[in-house]
């Protein structure tokens, strides 16, 4: 039967790659494990081995080409193999591929379409090339915009196009790494387990505030200060906990057995110099939150001493994988198979949001859970995870513990702004801004102009509205000013203006929220009274 | 000394050549055939023949805006001078110069200039050359009574004072600079009186009586050859046209400008010719019938040569 | 030998004197009084008064006088004291010696030398202290020559002197005393072709005469962090060596000017022009001017140190590419 090569996914970030080069041509002979083709991702050039023994049929993807992980680079045909089901195979996988490029496409008219937040590349600066780098890049046909620039404001020099060259050619940088060893562990299983498990990935944002207050309290009740809660520590509790009350995200499979444990073996994954490896802590469930943080450091400690024990790492039921730390928000972690899901946990970020009507400074995370669709229905694992979240969510029950009063989460409002005197900070910052950003105050009237253009199909008031979310996703101050009070002159309530504000999350502008909210706050408190 | 009857008549063929040529570009001006601006020399034909008519091979000139006179005075072509009137690639200068720039510096014209005064120190210069190889050569400067009020006149005749230089400044006092009259525009009647200040000799001539300036510069060229140095000359003359063709004339009168006609330097000399018995009338008609052809011959040959090639643009900026 | 920038000068013109008698000097005191700055000491006693000639305080008529002679066979070798005193004979060599050849058809050769001082640096105040090489780079006809040491001093003078054209030759009165290495006996340095004074990679430095030293001094300080910087001193800046430049350009990516004549309209936009014109592609950061703010030289001592550009202020210049 003809085999389909896929686009590999070389690393957790890696979205798409770069065939740089086909070893083989159509016709010769290829074993499994036999270098097949090259690939470029954002670091390195890896060669990658044949999956399959066979003869290679199909290229589907010539070298240049650059590609989502995962779509089908080539077809390669088994012995016994007719013409015929070969060219079903190929002209399938053809399907497959033009689908999922079309797809990656539609995507992008999709940005495209998005226009009101297109115009903000104007505030950010544009990107400075130099004449000499743009014609490196032009000789090389390379892509200038996928080269950060190291010159004087960013510049794109002609170093930075260099650098960039002598990643994609090899150069300097160039390296072959050899697939063995832990890695060539680590890829057959990953690979294994992405062919054989139905992944699905869901994820769900989860208010960590009250869990960062009770890990404080906890923390502060040792005195000593020898015992110290990590977020690990309290998700493998509470993920335990949750897991006894939803075994079958807890179980384990083969072909043709679903196997419920009768314990909670929860893997943490530990990133190693050369890899990554998961012991995992046995009877989690049956552990207190000590025990769990004395079992977790010393795993770690041993992993990363290459001293763990089989046992150690043999008879996971779970696994959580934390990239919180490495900054990642949300991600799709691969099934550490025979388990059947895997919780992937990132970075806590703050955010406002809205707490009872009132803007508050929370703090969040994004879990992650994969789960292998075969096992696991959608409905359970959203379940799960929504348990997981509730738990989380409150955790003070579970210590007996009380929430901490704490003012700092509060944004104040008011500020003792009265409405004329933040009418005459607008003003001011305008004329400001017209002296110092005349561009930045024409670009930002020119796009609200665009927006207010009344084509009928969206009230004034909506129009206002967005205009309130893109003031704060560029953190215009003497801008959110302005049509924060226009629109409760046009008879915004403040939830509605808090509701616009929030939506500047939507453009990924969490983090301009944060910064104007008290601003935001002063506004509606101000104007309120109008 | 005094020139025979051959040099003579040759006097008053260049007087006529001059006045032809100058009144044939007059005409061919107002029908727009020549392109920029010209200044003509009508009237003043007598300064440059009576000065010019002493020069030998190794003598300069430097001449005025008002130069046509002085090229044909020292035996410049009349085909190739209104060739490069003409703007025509068998000009003198290739058509790059004009009217106001015609030089022959291989008879030892050194340019009409289009800068007032510019030509003093530039005779002083050429002067300074012919004293240093020691070949007896002198230069002659013309100029007019404006130029007399410019920083160059009064340099140069420094300079050539004290160096002793083989030069001869002659001022053509046409009684008006541009529209200024000389009254209005320096406190003296005799700009000879200039010389004073230098310690030179400064003689002030009739400069319509072509025998008398014919005169005054042979001595001055004989006390240049001799190392005495420098000499002005002021000729007293006229321009019976404006100062350049087209020129209203608002400044003076037309009683005055009748009046000078009256004194028509080449009139003066054929009567004379006449009178002396140097020449019969038959003879002055000839020249004159000869010199008629001969400007028309010009105009000719300056219609028939071709404008030069764009290509010409920007040669001769430099020596290679 | 080991010589003065001011000896070079004197001993291009004592050999050229002796090789062609129809070369000359005059000018101001250039006689017995030996120069303004003593660079034709020695000449009248070994040449006489007949060709080293004293003139009087007439700027018009040394240079005038100079461009008659030169069109009747001469090569005059005329000083003007200061160059700020061009303005009075501008008309002499602007529109006489520059034009005249173009003017006739090329029938007349005006082999003159005007040998001129340029820069601040004596307290000699904004009339005697002006760098004014742009308005000569502006005339066509004319070579403007502008040597920064002894060697390309004499080289360059006596190609100036040989040559058929008008040639203004700049001399800077802060170099006079600079000493160098200058080669025995006859040679010349052909007009138009730059000199790469320092080699380097990373950035191009066009720099003009006083300013050439104080660009190696701060190539030398940069070498120190890392930055090589390639002097590159036109030497004349009629006829430009464009090749010289571009090459130096497409080697390093990045560009400074520095001259002492204020910035504005100064020989710096020319080559900045050249560059963007012919070299755009070469650049890897925006063109560099560094030069005189725009205002006359000033007197007291501290502000004529601020108004000409100082090895800081190059450093600086060149940093702020990368």
């Amino acid at each position: 039967m003809a085999n389909i090569v896929l686009m590999p996914k070389l690393g957790l970030t890696m979205k798409k790659g770069r065939i740089t080069g086909w070893l083989k041509n159509e016709g010769d002979r290829v074993e499994q494990g036999e270098p097949l083709l090259e690939v470029m991702t954002e670091k390195v050039n890896v060669r990658v081995e044949s999956p399959f023994t066979g003869v290679l049929y199909k290229i589907l993807c010539p070298a240049g080409s650059t590609l989502p992980v995962s779509v089908p680079v080539a077809v390669i045909a088994d012995e016994g193999d007719d013409e015929a089901s070969l060219e079903a195979a190929v002209s399938e996988a053809l399907a497959a591929l033009q689908e999922a490029l079309a797809g990656g496409g539609k995507e992008e008219e999709r940005k495209k379409e998005a226009r009101p937040v297109k115009p903000f590349v104007v505030f950010a600066g544009e990107r400075k090339v130099s004449p000499r780098a743009a014609r490196l890049a032009r000789k090389e046909g390379v892509d200038i915009g996928l080269i950060s620039g190291s010159g004087p404001g960013g510049r794109v020099v002609e170093e930075d196009v260099r650098n960039y060259l002598e990643q994609l050619k090899g150069g300097q940088s160039y390296q072959v790494l050899p697939i063995d060893g832990m890695r060539a562990v680590i890829a057959e299983r990953m690979s294994a387990s992405r062919k054989q498990a139905a992944h699905v990935t869901i994820m769900e944002e989860v208010d960590v505030t009250a869990l960062r207050d009770v890990r404080e309290q906890l923390n502060a009740q040792d005195s000593s200060g020898r015992i110290k809660f990590s977020y690990t520590d309290l998700l493998v509790k509470f993920t335990a906990e949750a897991l006894t009350e939803f075994p079958m995200v807890n179980s384990r499979s083969s072909e043709n057995e679903i196997f419920l444990p009768g314990s909670v073996n929860i893997g943490v994954a530990v990133a190693l110099e050369n890899g990554l490896v998961v012991p995992n802590i046995k009877n989690a469930h049956q552990l207190s939150l000590e025990q769990i943080s004395t079992k977790v450091k010393d795993l770690a400690t041993r992993a990363r001493n290459n001293e763990l024990d089989p046992e150690d790492v043999e008879n996971g039921t779970f696994t959580i994988s934390n990239l919180g730390m490495f900054g990642a928000e949300g991600f799709t972690p691969i099934i550490n198979r025979p388990e059947t899901a895997i919780l992937g946990v990132g970075t806590i970020r703050t955010k406002p949001a809205l707490v009872d009507g009132r803007l508050e400074k929370r703090y969040f995370m994004t879990l992650s859970l994969s789960f292998d669709h075969r096992i696991i229905d959608g409905s359970l694992a959203a379940e799960f995870l929504s348990r997981l979240k509730e738990m989380l969510e409150d955790p003070y029950p579970w210590f007996g513990l009380q929430p901490q009063k704490n003012e700092d989460l509060l944004i104040s409002a008011g500020g003792g702004k009265s409405p004329r005197q933040i009418r005459r900070a607008y003003k001011d910052g305008i004329n400001r801004l017209m002296e110092t950003a005349p561009d930045v105050v024409m670009g930002f009237s020119a796009l609200t102009e665009g927006i207010f253009f009344d084509d009928g199909a969206v009230s004034r008031l909506n129009k206002e509205l967005i205009a309130v979310a893109l003031s704060v996703y560029i953190k215009c101050e003497y801008c959110i000013t302005a049509h924060i009070y226009k629109a409760m002159e046009l008879g915004a309530t403040p939830e509605q203006i808090l509701e616009a504000a929030n939506v500047a999350v939507f453009f990924g502008g969490g983090a301009a929220l944060a910064y104007t909210a008290t601003l935001v706050q002063d506004c509606i408190e101000a104007f309120g009274g109008n | 000394m005094a020139p025979n009857k051959e040099e003579m008549l040759d006097m008053y063929r260049k007087m006529l050549l001059i006045r032809e040529f100058e009144e044939t570009v007059a005409n061919l001006f107002s029908q727009g055939q020549i392109p920029g601006f010209v200044h003509l020399y009508v009237g003043e034909e007598a300064v440059a023949v009576g000065v010019c008519s002493n020069l030998g091979d190794k003598d300069y000139i430097a001449s005025t805006h008002r130069g046509h006179g002085h090229g044909i005075a020292r035996g410049a072509s009349v085909e190739k001078m209104m060739a490069e009137i003409f703007g025509k690639i068998d000009g003198y200068c290739k058509g790059k110069g004009g009217s106001m720039h015609i030089a022959a510096v291989e008879l030892g014209f050194l340019g009409a200039n289009g800068i007032v005064g510019a030509g003093l120190p530039l005779a002083a210069g050429a002067a300074f050359a012919n004293k240093y190889l020691k070949n007896g050569g002198v230069a002659v400067c013309f100029f007019g009574d404006g130029a007399s009020n410019r920083a160059t006149f009064h340099e140069a005749l420094n300079l050539a004072s004290i160096w002793k230089l083989p030069v001869i400044f002659v001022c053509e006092n046409n009684m008006y600079g541009i529209s200024m009259s000389q009254e209005r525009h320096q406190n003296i009647n005799d700009i000879a009186d200039r010389a004073v200040a230098y310690g030179i000799p400064g003689v002030s001539v009739d400069g319509n009586d072509v025998m008398a300036v014919y005169e005054a510069a042979a001595e001055a060229i004989k006390r240049a050859r001799a190392g005495e140095g420098p000499t002005l000359i002021e000729c007293k003359t006229y321009r019976f046209r404006g100062h350049f063709e087209g020129d209203a004339c608002v400044y003076r009168s037309e009683e005055e400008v009748n009046e000078w006609k009256k004194k028509c330097p080449i009139q003066r000399f054929g009567t004379s010719l006449l009178e002396m018995n140097i020449a019969s009338r038959e003879e002055l008609d000839a020249i004159s019938a000869e010199v008629k052809e001969q400007i028309k011959n010009a105009v000719e040959f300056a219609r028939k040569s071709p404008y030069p090639d764009v290509s010409e643009l920007t040669t001769d900026v430099y020596c290679d | 030998m080991e010589m003065t920038y001011s000896q070079a000068i004197n001993a291009a013109l004592r050999e050229e004197m002796k090789r062609d008698d129809t070369v000359y000097i005059l000018g101001e005191d250039v006689g017995i009084f030996g120069g303004c700055f003593g660079v034709t000491a020695g000449l009248i006693q070994e040449f006489g008064p007949e060709r080293v000639l004293d003139t009087p305080i007439s700027e018009t008529a040394i240079v005038g006088s100079a461009v008659g002679a030169a069109a009747a066979g001469l090569r005059p070798v005329a000083e003007i004291m200061f160059m700020d005193f061009m303005t009075v004979c501008m008309d002499e060599f602007f529109n006489q010696a520059a034009k005249m050849r173009y003017m006739f058809g090329g029938k007349v050769k005006v082999p003159l030398t005007l040998r001129t001082v340029c820069g601040a640096g004596l307290g000699a105040a904004a009339q005697h202290s002006q760098s004014l090489e742009a308005w000569f780079t502006h005339m066509p006809g004319v070579k403007v020559v502008m040597p920064s040491t002894p060697a390309d001093a004499k080289g360059l003078l006596v190609s100036s002197i040989r040559d058929d054209n008008p040639v203004i030759f700049i001399e800077h009165k802060m170099l006079y005393g600079v000493t160098g290495e200058v080669p025995e006996g006859e040679y010349t340095i052909p007009l138009g072709k730059a000199d790469i004074k320092r080699e380097g990679r990373d950035v191009t430095v066009v720099a003009t005469s006083l300013m050439v030293h104080r660009a190696l001094v701060a190539a030398e300080t940069l070498a120190g962090e890392g930055i090589e910087v390639e002097v590159v001193d036109p030497r004349t800046l009629v006829p430009f060596d464009k090749e010289t430049l571009l090459q130096s350009v497409e080697k390093t990516g990045r560009l400074v000017i520095v001259h002492e004549a204020v910035k504005n309209s100064g020989f710096g936009a020319e080559i900045a022009a050249i560059v963007a014109e012919e070299g755009f592609d070469f650049l890897d950061a925006p063109v560099k001017r560094v030069a005189a703010p725009f205002a006359p030289v000033p007197f007291s001592p501290p502000l004529e140190a601020a108004y000409v550009p100082s090895e800081e202020k190059i450093i600086e210049a060149i940093k702020s590419l990368f």
